[in-house]
């Protein structure tokens, strides 16, 4: 609630261009905000003004709001579903409690800004048909924007026996991290973690 | 800046294999399973939460050897050779935040009965606070975080108790507030000597993109690099011995830097640190 209320003030107080608290949609205890938000100069969504829902939960800030936009407007966006579901990774897997709610807004004014055409996501229709209405009971898989196709392409792409054979050789190395010396190891077993889990996505068809 | 599609997620069908009263799981590719994997995490870490203090007593190494079976010679072994340097250990929990937890009440103890170290450490945290305003971090939500931090360590220096320390280090709302503030002494140590630190990551990301996915979110684990940037940031020297499947018998050690005269003891086991007295 402390935390909240200095927000509230630095963001009235101190605005960043294109961002406005409505005040009138703080409820008092002040879990829930609106924050209107404009579409910046030059890019795809100049004009455009849009809504943004801010609900905190008791363990805010060491667990992140949730966001979602409202309204009429929603923007049309490659990581916005027309449900105002938004996929950014810093509202679920790399929330930080030392973010804000300003730091949200900046995130999504920067994601706005930097789209090159405005398309839904391929699986909208799905995602909106059976998602939960609190974005945070989703599960997203984040990947960074400079791919321009999903990872489910990057491996069909491979022949099967690369595949099969790349799938094996990750499976032996973990295996046998547990027997080399941790020193020398550095990073790479979550590198290996990671690829293998990226296997196991390709081989479900998800992503 | 990380964004993205979603999946319609899978972990359920991966119980299934495992757990026999959902042997009759079926894969419905028309059904959204987000929740119930969620459900799942979050009951996880409740059952971790319940079962696991943040910092327990001081326990008796003797402790470890049940948690081994007796067949086991590689960890038995290696227990008995720890027995030989250390007595006693005290366990985190395991939530991802166990180095932090640990390195951060090993020293806090370690304060309370030599504080001669205070003052130059006040100093550090202080001057990170003015480093990661430059960085562009917003002054007011450091300070929630580094207000807390400084004022436990203010308690340290003048009338904490050991009691009073374990109380506030297992009260989870004052303990996490001490968590966030190593993360972001880390954060700021890294991105300040980000060209060198940068020949250390792999893949595609830079130390920035870094420190927002492996170093400031919570229950986000504690590789080498950060505890090397941490030792370097705040001048304190941590021993890590390892205990893992290697062989051999003995349980290697690591000083962080290389060389000191270790300040704290760790223990390291695949995935989990611990504190070693």
């Amino acid at each position: 609630m402390k935390r909240l209320q200095k927000e509230l003030q630095s963001l009235t107080k101190d605005p960043p261009p294109g961002l406005c608290v409505d005040i009138k949609s703080i409820t008092k205890s002040m879990s829930e905000w609106i924050v209107d938000l404009e579409g910046a100069s030059g890019t795809l969504y100049d004009g455009e003004s849009f809504k943004l829902c801010f609900k905190f939960g008791p363990r805010y800030p060491f667990e992140s709001p949730q966001v979602t936009f409202i309204g009429n407007n929603i923007p049309v966006h490659p990581h916005v579903y027309s449900n105002g579901h938004i996929c950014l990774s810093i509202l679920s897997d790399d929330w930080s409690p030392a973010l804000s709610v300003q730091s949200i807004c900046l995130s999504i004014i920067s994601m706005l800004s930097s789209c090159r055409e405005k398309k839904r996501p391929p699986d909208n229709g799905f995602y909106v048909k059976t998602a939960h209405k609190n974005p945070k009971k989703t599960k997203w898989w984040y990947h960074d924007d400079t791919f321009s196709f999903p990872f489910q392409h990057l491996f069909s792409l491979l022949p099967l026996s690369v595949y099969s054979v790349s799938f094996f050789a990750n499976v032996l190395s973990l295996y046998f991290i547990p027997f080399m010396n941790l020193h020398s190891l550095s990073f790479s077993p979550y590198l290996h973690v990671f690829i293998l889990f990226l296997h196991f996505l390709s081989a479900q068809q998800i992503c | 800046m990380v964004v993205g599609g979603r999946g319609t997620v899978a972990p359920p069908a991966l119980v299934s294999r495992f757990s026999p009263d959902m042997a009759d799981f079926h894969y419905d590719p028309e059904k959204n399973y987000d929740e119930q994997t969620l459900e799942q995490q979050r009951h996880i870490e409740q059952e971790v939460a319940s079962t696991q203090a943040l910092v327990s007593e001081r326990l008796s190494l003797n402790q470890l050897i049940k948690d081994y079976s007796m067949e086991d010679n590689i960890y038995q072994q290696k227990i008995q050779d720890l027995r030989s340097r250390y007595r006693d250990i005290r366990k985190t929990r395991g939530d991802g935040n166990c180095f932090y937890r640990a390195f951060g009440f090993a020293y806090l103890e370690r304060l309370l009965h030599d504080k001669s170290d205070i003052p130059r450490f006040k100093e550090v945290v202080n001057q990170s606070k003015t480093d990661l305003v430059a960085l562009g971090y917003p002054q007011f939500t450091l300070d929630d975080f580094f207000d807390t931090f400084l004022d436990v360590l203010s308690r340290v220096e003048s009338s904490c108790t050991p009691e009073e320390l374990f109380d506030t280090f297992n009260d989870q709302g004052v303990s996490d507030y001490l968590i966030v503030t190593w993360r972001l002494l880390v954060t700021c140590y890294l991105q300040r000597n980000g060209e060198f630190f940068a020949n250390f990551l792999e893949g595609h990301r830079d130390i920035k993109e870094f420190c927002c996915q492996e170093v400031e979110p919570m229950n986000k684990e504690c590789d080498h690099i950060h505890i090397t940037a941490l030792t370097s940031a705040v001048g304190i020297p941590v021993r890590v011995e390892y205990m893992d499947r290697g062989e051999g018998g003995l349980v290697n050690h690591h000083d962080f830097p290389e060389c000191s005269k270790p300040a704290i003891t760790l223990l390291y086991r695949p995935g989990h640190y611990d504190i070693l007295y």
